[in-house]
């Protein structure tokens, strides 16, 4: 893991056409390379739009966006979107291709990678996701998850640095969303890669090493999971939900039960029951 | 939808499966014209034998090009008839007022009965035995000339790739809004024709919004994968023309030439 931010945004703010407030306002924000960043907040709270600036999709009315070091603009713009590749979150509606393997090789034939090169990298990015045996199938034929696969796989063979998923797996069902995040955690291991995910999921964002916390379009908290989910409180005040285990141990906390202080995830949750059972 | 056979695909692995899409377009395109083209019954049995063999090397049973037949059935026998009894001629069989039976009536309607069956045969033939994406790019390749005259040939191809991508997603969309507005009570089946014509808004506007909604997302997605316009890109699937298409061309064209002398 090296200490060297990727995307770094500067004071950043969006509104959209006739809106009345500001979809981003004033944002800064550090995401360091081969981190697994979780972006939350509320429906409608900005989240889609932060990750949208990222790639030059959404171009702010002020403040400023550094990709590795380099300001986004209209020249580094295609570089960018070559080395950051976004999920979305309706699986139909980004399919481009015609195949499994058409959509895979879109984004390369986009940036002219020769057809040699592309055929290697479209069965590897396949085979990545497990979905090689499906790589003649029509996207009518698929199921969601299998379709969310799919994508990954077209973001993989551009051979990316950031991946975004923006809420990727919030129209899957709860199979389909435990194959994405199982791939996501496999990839974070690799190593390789930076990946920030837009999501209502708290399971999935107590996998993350940080939380951005956005309200309103102003980002109002980062830090680890732990950290952040020891306060259930102020989370609860912009929105959002605690995973299972923190709402457990806090309801026996006001109970009256000695649980230390801090947030304790499903496992750490049961060794200190056990603990406090031997006790008592 | 399921009696359509017209434009469906029926997989396979056949000779005629295999043949490049170009192939088959350009030797359809050649074939219709040539049926305008041939006048004597020796080069309607030339080409009837053309289509035979076509049908027998595909492997699909005639069922299916059959049922091919069978929406544009009234319309053959309309056009016959009309031949048959309305053309006038030196050798008349049965006559009654306007109406007449002639020789040459009889010899006209046999071949207009042949020109119908041979061009559905063959563009069933076409249809059946390549898959839609197929002819998708084979089209392509074939107006590929007309980047001359700054024909976007790029963009039509992709758009007519999206067309075909979308076309199921699109059809089960319209399932979806038929159902939940028939639990709204709505009524598609019943009533006058206003009323039916009437019924189908609330299909149409939902079916039309969603297509918006596909639409920007769809834009949106392939924008952030790098898409600029149909220049510079480099093709993952490419068409292989191969000896056998070569050699079927061959064939085809030393027909043409024999059927036209």
């Amino acid at each position: 893991m090296t200490e060297q931010p990727i995307i770094r945004v500067k004071n950043v703010t969006y509104s959209y056409p006739y809106a009345d407030k500001p979809a981003l306002n004033k944002i800064n924000l550090t995401i360091q390379a081969g981190q697994w960043v979780a972006i939350v907040g509320h429906n409608g709270s900005g989240k889609s739009t932060l990750a949208k600036t990222f790639n030059g999709l959404i171009e702010p009315q002020s403040g400023e966006i550094y990709f590795n070091g380099k300001l986004l603009n209209e020249e580094t713009v295609f570089d960018v979107r070559s080395k950051l590749g976004i999920v979305f979150q309706n699986p139909d509606n980004q399919f481009v291709g015609a195949t499994v393997a058409d959509d895979v090789a879109f984004g390369m034939e986009n940036n002219g990678v020769p057809r040699d090169e592309m055929i290697t990298r479209v069965e590897a990015a396949l085979r990545q996701v497990h979905m090689w045996d499906y790589r003649h199938q029509e996207p009518a034929r698929l199921s969601g998850g299998q379709k969310q696969r799919v994508a990954l796989a077209g973001v993989l063979a551009q051979r990316p640095q950031v991946i975004i998923l923006d809420e990727a797996t919030s129209m899957l069902d709860p199979q389909g969303r435990r194959e994405i995040i199982n791939l996501m955690t496999q990839l974070r291991q690799d190593g390789n890669f930076t990946i920030i995910s837009i999501t209502h999921d708290v399971d999935e964002a107590a996998l993350t090493d940080q939380l951005v916390v956005i309200d309103d379009g102003v980002l109002v908290n980062t830090g680890t999971p732990s950290e952040l989910f020891a306060d259930p409180e102020q989370l609860h005040r912009h929105g959002l939900t605690v995973p299972l285990s923190a709402r457990i141990s806090q309801q026996l906390r006001t109970a009256d039960y000695a649980l230390p202080d801090r947030y304790l995830n499903d496992r750490q949750l049961v060794d200190e029951l056990w603990t406090l059972h031997s006790k008592m | 939808m399921d009696k359509m056979i017209f434009g469906r695909y029926y997989p396979g692995n056949s000779f005629v499966h295999r043949l490049d899409p170009r192939l088959k377009l350009v030797v359809n395109i050649m074939f219709i014209v040539l049926i305008f083209l041939i006048k004597h019954w020796y080069d309607y049995a030339l080409l009837g034998g053309v289509v035979i063999a076509g049908v027998l090397l595909s492997g699909v049973s005639l069922k299916f090009f059959l049922r091919g037949l069978r929406p544009m059935l009234w319309l053959i026998l309309f056009t016959v008839g009309l031949q048959l009894f309305f053309t006038s001629g030196q050798h008349v069989y049965w006559q009654w007022g306007v109406l007449s039976l002639s020789q040459e009536g009889l010899i006209n309607a046999t071949y207009i009965a042949l020109r119908f069956l041979l061009i559905i045969f063959m563009s069933t033939l076409l249809t059946l035995t390549t898959q839609p994406l197929a002819i998708a790019d084979g089209m392509e390749y074939l107006i590929r000339p007309l980047k001359v005259v700054h024909f976007p040939v790029n963009d039509v191809a992709l758009m007519l790739s999206i067309a075909l991508r979308f076309v199921p997603k699109l059809m089960d969309e319209t399932t979806k809004i038929m159902n939940a507005q028939r639990a709204r009570g709505v009524d598609f089946n019943n009533g006058s024709l206003i009323k039916r014509v009437k019924a189908l808004i609330p299909l149409l506007i939902p079916l039309m919004m969603s297509s918006l909604d596909i639409a920007t997302d769809l834009t949106t997605a392939m924008i952030s994968r790098g898409y600029r316009d149909g220049e510079g890109r480099t093709r993952y699937r490419i068409l292989k023309w191969q000896r056998a298409d070569s050699l079927t061309l061959v064939a085809f064209v030393v027909i043409t030439v024999v059927a036209i002398i």
